[in-house]
């Protein structure tokens, strides 16, 4: 049976060569994305990502789909430190289970950045973690002031790290720079931790179950004959 | 049986009410023709799990699908956020929504190894073309299934992805553009196309597949599985008239299947707690973006199991022409039984030309695939129209050598 099998699978196997085809390059040269080295189960890196966003970020970016009462119970904290973190801007007024939410109105937004600020809520799904980590590290301002991003060309976003990322360290500012994204990482899938540390006892017992219905199955056919 | 002056015990409490059923319903009868005394051949190799394993991924859709409606709301204004609301409020809402979500994928894996493991062994020959048409038509329906449950979650591959599949229907002469309107139920896709697709996904499509599903194993038990011989097992029957190399599919292959199942879970579960985006390829990252029908995203590429198709409709330079290929290209799975006029079934038996047909169809695929993934360059869409070549030439081939090929001699036994 499994000589069959495996002859079979070379053949499923066999046509995987045609994926060694060199691939003709698409037209646009792809960037190179630094890899953010995350992890969305580092909770004190979280919570350092959380007040990084709520300084640098949330003046004009929401996180409409994350509730602050969720993100605090999930980041270690209570849900009046979770307000505290993320709601100073409307003076303690918010309540644990509202969603992150600017108060930045969408006119002056358009008036001072000739956009609207996306909400940030999936961006880690939606572009990945890598592409935002290394978004946030191209900035530059040239000697006549004037500033862009290596990654994203024409950026509406102003240079807003530019105060941290002069005050720190290279290092330390990558550092930082990795526990927002973290942070962004979390609010895009805050179900990721739970998910992350379950997996391990689902695959666990399915592992139990596969190796008890084997010996279950070879119980069964010891009298038949091949 | 109690005799009427003695109280029953429980054994026979239980005998009486089999009794009092099976003369109003035919339990025993179904159970034994079906399950405990359905003969099927002893020699089952790997492939002959997904099967079983197409019954389970389809219960594991219907059940996670239920419990997702109770909270999805199906209109252009709630369907993203509704879906969010699942995956962060919802009690274990993303579980439900990654059983669902890497189950249509894996739906479309298991089938495919399902129908890969017929091709291989002739399981769509004489007397089982039945089986092998209500199977195809199963396959016609799952897609459909699945092309509609993905524009559910209303984001921006969702959207274009559906836009780009129903204009092809502007393609057919004269009444295109009309058919193409009539499907969406507007001019673009919109709310409109969005509650008829939920309608057509949570309903009348799974009542069809449930109904081809039953159909299918009728068909099957009437006629008796095939096997990785491809020789007949009824030739040869014992003293009670059973097929000495068959076995009861109970308990033989309930728990061989249950160890199936098991196997099938453990990758199932590890796809969707340590890979639930497969890649890109199971959830794609443009969907994380609700729908904007006024931002076409640079890259629209259907989910990846509709990518074979979608290449060949993409190597033909007309548009027309490249819808009816697309369409061929499924029509002629199901007119195989008739284009295979060779008498030996299985792959283990059967001449050069089969073999070498058989692996360059899946090469194809495989590869035809792979390009469907791929934005197009001049480079890639050659490579596609060869693909799609040989594709084709599977038939074609399957009609003028199999009656020639030299086969090897079948065994009187299975092996």
């Amino acid at each position: 049976m499994m000589t069959g099998f495996m002859k079979h699978s070379l053949l499923l196997l066999s046509s995987l060569w045609v994926l060694s085809f060199p691939v003709a390059a698409s037209d646009a040269p792809v960037p190179k994305l630094d890899k953010a080295k995350t992890s969305v189960l580092d909770t004190a890196s979280l919570q350092r990502g959380a007040d990084i966003y709520a300084q640098y970020c949330m003046g004009c970016h929401s996180l409409k789909y994350l509730r602050v009462n969720r993100a605090a119970r999930d980041l270690g904290w209570t849900a009046e430190e979770g307000v505290l973190h993320f709601q100073y801007l409307r003076d303690g007024k918010g309540k644990p289970h509202d969603t992150i939410l600017t108060t930045l109105d969408a006119k002056t937004a358009k008036a001072a950045f000739g956009v609207l600020p996306p909400d940030l809520s999936l961006e880690a799904r939606l572009r990945g973690t890598d592409w935002i980590y290394t978004f946030l590290r191209s900035y530059e301002r040239d000697a006549q002031g004037k500033v862009s991003n290596r990654l994203f060309e024409g950026v509406a976003m102003p240079y807003v790290l530019e105060g941290m990322q002069k005050e720190l360290s290279p290092a330390a500012f990558d550092a930082a720079v990795g526990d927002l994204v973290n942070f962004m990482d979390y609010a895009a899938e805050p179900a990721k931790p739970i998910r992350l540390m379950l997996g391990w006892w689902v695959l666990g017992f399915l592992a139990l179950l596969f190796t008890l219905t084997y010996l279950l199955k070879k119980e069964f056919w010891r009298d038949i004959k091949h | 049986m109690s005799t009427p002056n003695n109280k029953p015990s429980g054994q026979d409490k239980g005998v009486d009410l089999l009794a009092w059923i099976d003369e109003r319903f035919p339990l025993t009868q179904v159970w034994n023709e079906h399950v405990a005394q359905y003969y099927a051949p002893k020699n089952f190799n790997f492939y002959y799990f997904f099967g079983a394993l197409a019954l389970l991924v389809l219960i594991n859709q219907l059940v996670t699908g239920i419990w997702l409606t109770m909270s999805y709301k199906p209109s252009a204004a709630d369907a993203f956020d509704s879906i969010e609301y699942i995956m962060r409020d919802v009690d274990w809402g993303w579980l439900i929504r990654y059983m669902h979500s890497t189950g249509a994928s894996a739906f479309f894996i298991v089938i495919y190894f399902h129908m890969f493991r017929g091709l291989m062994y002739g399981s769509y020959q004489k007397p089982r073309e039945l089986v092998w048409l209500i199977g195809m038509m199963l396959f016609l329906v799952l897609m459909a299934e699945a092309f509609m449950g993905y524009l559910l979650p209303w984001g921006q591959m969702s959207y274009w992805g559906a836009q780009v599949i129903i204009s092809l229907f502007g393609a057919v002469p004269f009444v295109g553009d009309q058919m193409a309107t009539w499907i969406r139920g507007d001019f673009v896709i919109s709310d409109a196309t969005l509650n008829r697709f939920f309608a057509l996904h949570v309903i009348a499509l799974p009542l069809v597949l449930v109904i081809l599903v039953y159909l299918h194993i009728v068909a099957l038990h009437k006629v008796g599985s095939n096997n990785p011989d491809g020789i007949d097992i009824k030739k040869h029957k014992n003293e009670l008239g059973l097929p000495k190399d068959g076995i009861p599919f109970h308990p033989y292959y309930s728990v061989k299947d249950m160890m199936g199942a098991a196997g099938f879970m453990f990758f199932f579960a590890l796809v969707i707690f340590y890979w639930p985006e497969g890649g890109g390829f199971f959830l794609e990252a443009p969907n994380f973006e609700p729908a904007n029908p006024m931002k076409t995203p640079e890259h629209i590429a259907p989910v990846w199991y509709f990518t074979p198709f979608y290449a060949i409709l993409r190597a033909v330079p007309d548009k027309l022409l490249g819808v009816m290929a697309m369409g061929m290209a499924i029509m002629f799975l199901f007119v195989l039984p008739w284009l295979d006029r060779c008498k030996v079934r299985s792959i283990r038996y059967r001449g050069w030309q089969f073999k070498a047909n058989l692996a360059m169809f899946v090469v194809s695929f495989v590869a035809l695939g792979y390009l469907g993934t791929q934005a197009p360059t001049a480079g890639l869409t050659m490579l596609a129209q060869v693909f799609t070549f040989t594709y084709f030439s599977y038939f074609v081939l399957m009609w003028l050598t199999s009656p020639m090929e030299k086969t090897k001699p079948l065994p009187e036994r299975v092996t």
